[in-house]
């Protein structure tokens, strides 16, 4: 009985931890911007199939691929920043979002254009036989999935706490008029946190792709439960929406084995309702952050 | 000349918030612009600063041309602005506001440069030493707007400009305020002054503007002002 239970606790934290990245990811472009990028699950998407491109199609090292993907997702979220988000006034903040959804659709296009509709695997980081902990399998790829996201937290946490730009690239969501007069560059605070959350997006999707496969429409299901996160943990707080991600991951994973897999994506919208509901602004969230959102 | 506003236009949707205005003044003095709400105060500064579109005029700093320079490369020329309604970063810390204040010039600043920028500003305002771990947006407002002064003077501008620096504050700390200013002209910056206190300002200007609905209708020394009945009628009470 412990067994199975564990066994949901442990495929619930790995599918938890890519929640967490994208949750992250939104925050990241939330926090620079009060934008919502909705593209953010197809960069995940991106990350897997590119991995996969470079490791098993043009049998490049595994690092070189790995390093090469982040690289790419990162331009490819730079063009589309400067492409649709730039030339529009930034004072219709609803008008950017709907953008961003009209990004994700023409990703998925292209993905599919390029990948085909059929779901993508790479060998697992290290071989190696799994854990057996109390009877229940932890894969080896798991514990890196979970490793990678939490190093990405803290280097997040630490870029954004830490460092000046970090802190400058929060200034300009907070006061985008005071950040530039002291001499902040918005725009390219902008570029910068799009080229960031995609990369932290293409990360998850480069462990995870060895556990789930990836196909080219995964997009729009990682973002709602991303999104999800990031709502649950309070937008705007990155150690909110990793709480977030985890919880939903692990809730859908028991829900999935208990009641009936065909409900396991309603957890997620549950969740959502609920707090948008009860706790608007999120269980790690403040009150004064909430009024502070621009829509 | 130091700020040089040559015939300076700008409408908001189609109505005209400044008339062909043209200031200039010398460095190293206090030059205010006195008004009613809606003159078209705020709307110079901003336009000064870039974050406010020209329809048409220039602004030159020094001699050069800075309209239509991005706002963020000004604060390096050495323009900073204490905007209306202090506009702190409010999610941040007191400490890290100050530092974000001095961006402008991170790559030439070492860290000892921005402790000696950090020192003469809590010796102007002593409390902000005691809140530098607080988060800007729990200040009380007095303490706000010391921080945004502050946080302006981070980049030691050589032009610093205050759009209503007294607003919303006791009399007593609006006196407060308004001596870090004289005592910060003393030691060389000019400054440029909006303030809906008139008398205060006047007082403490050695040049004033009257600005009446977009357009410059009066000019004159602080003292002259003071004593013109016009002046008096409209902005000091009789």
């Amino acid at each position: 009985m412990f067994t199975v239970f564990l066994q949901f606790l442990f495929s619930g934290l790995t599918t938890g931890a890519v929640y967490a990245l994208v949750g992250l990811g939104f925050n990241i472009i939330y926090n620079a911007t009060s934008i919502i990028n909705l593209a953010q699950g197809e960069f995940v998407v991106v990350g897997g199939l590119l991995m996969w491109l470079f490791s098993e199609s043009f049998k490049l090292p595994f690092l070189v691929s790995a390093v090469l993907t982040i690289l790419v997702s990162g331009l490819l979220a730079l063009l589309m920043e400067r492409l649709t988000i730039k030339p529009l006034p930034k004072t219709d903040l609803l008008l950017m979002i709907m953008i961003t959804v009209a990004v994700s659709i023409l990703l998925r296009g292209l993905l599919m254009f390029k990948f085909g509709k059929n779901p993508y695997v790479y060998p697992p980081f290290t071989e190696g036989e799994p854990f057996i902990i109390a009877g229940a399998v932890i894969q080896q790829q798991t514990l890196w999935v979970i490793g990678i996201t939490f190093s990405c937290i803290i280097l997040i946490y630490l870029f954004f706490n830490r460092t000046l730009i970090g802190k400058a690239m929060r200034a300009c969501a907070v006061n985008p008029t005071a950040a530039m007069l002291v001499g902040i560059d918005v725009e390219k605070m902008i570029m910068l946190s799009f080229v960031l959350s995609a990369m932290v997006g293409a990360i998850g999707g480069i462990a995870v792709t060895p556990i789930s496969l990836m196909e080219y429409d995964k997009g729009p299901m990682l973002a709602v439960k991303g999104f999800c996160a990031a709502i649950m943990g309070g937008l705007g707080r990155g150690r909110g929406s990793v709480a977030g991600g985890f919880i939903i991951g692990i809730l859908e994973s028991m829900t999935a084995g208990y009641i009936h897999s065909g409900l396991k994506d309603a957890v997620a919208l549950l969740i959502l309702l609920a707090i948008l509901f009860f706790k608007p602004a999120g269980i790690f969230g403040s009150k004064t952050a909430l009024q502070m959102r621009r829509f | 000349m130091l700020l040089d506003i040559r015939n300076l236009n700008v409408s908001y949707g189609g109505i005209k918030a400044l008339r062909d205005v043209s200031i200039s003044f010398e460095g190293k003095s206090i030059v205010s612009i006195i008004g009613a709400n809606g003159a078209g105060k705020t709307t110079l500064l901003n336009a000064v600063m870039n974050i406010q579109p020209v329809v048409s005029g220039e602004v030159y700093f020094n001699g050069e041309k800075i309209t239509g320079l991005p706002a963020h490369q000004l604060a390096a020329k050495g323009i900073s602005l204490v905007p209306e309604g202090r506009m702190l970063f409010t999610h941040l810390t007191v400490l890290d506001n100050l530092v974000l204040g001095a961006y402008a010039f991170m790559k030439q600043l070492g860290k000892k440069d921005i402790e000696k920028r950090l020192g003469h500003v809590y010796e102007l305002f002593p409390i902000l030493k005691e809140r530098t771990t607080q988060l800007a947006g729990t200040l009380s407002g007095g303490q706000q707007q010391m921080l945004a002064i502050g946080r302006a003077l981070m980049s030691e501008p050589q032009l610093l400009m205050l759009d209503e620096p007294s607003m919303g504050l006791a009399p007593l700390l609006v006196k407060d305020i308004l001596n870090v200013i004289k005592r910060l002209n003393e030691e060389g910056v000019s400054i440029f002054l909006i303030e809906q206190n008139a008398r205060a300002a006047l007082k403490l200007s050695h040049h004033a503007f009257v600005l009446e609905s977009g357009v410059l209708v009066k000019s004159g020394s602080g003292a002259e002002l003071l004593s013109d009945e016009r002046v008096k009628k409209a902005y000091l009470g009789g």
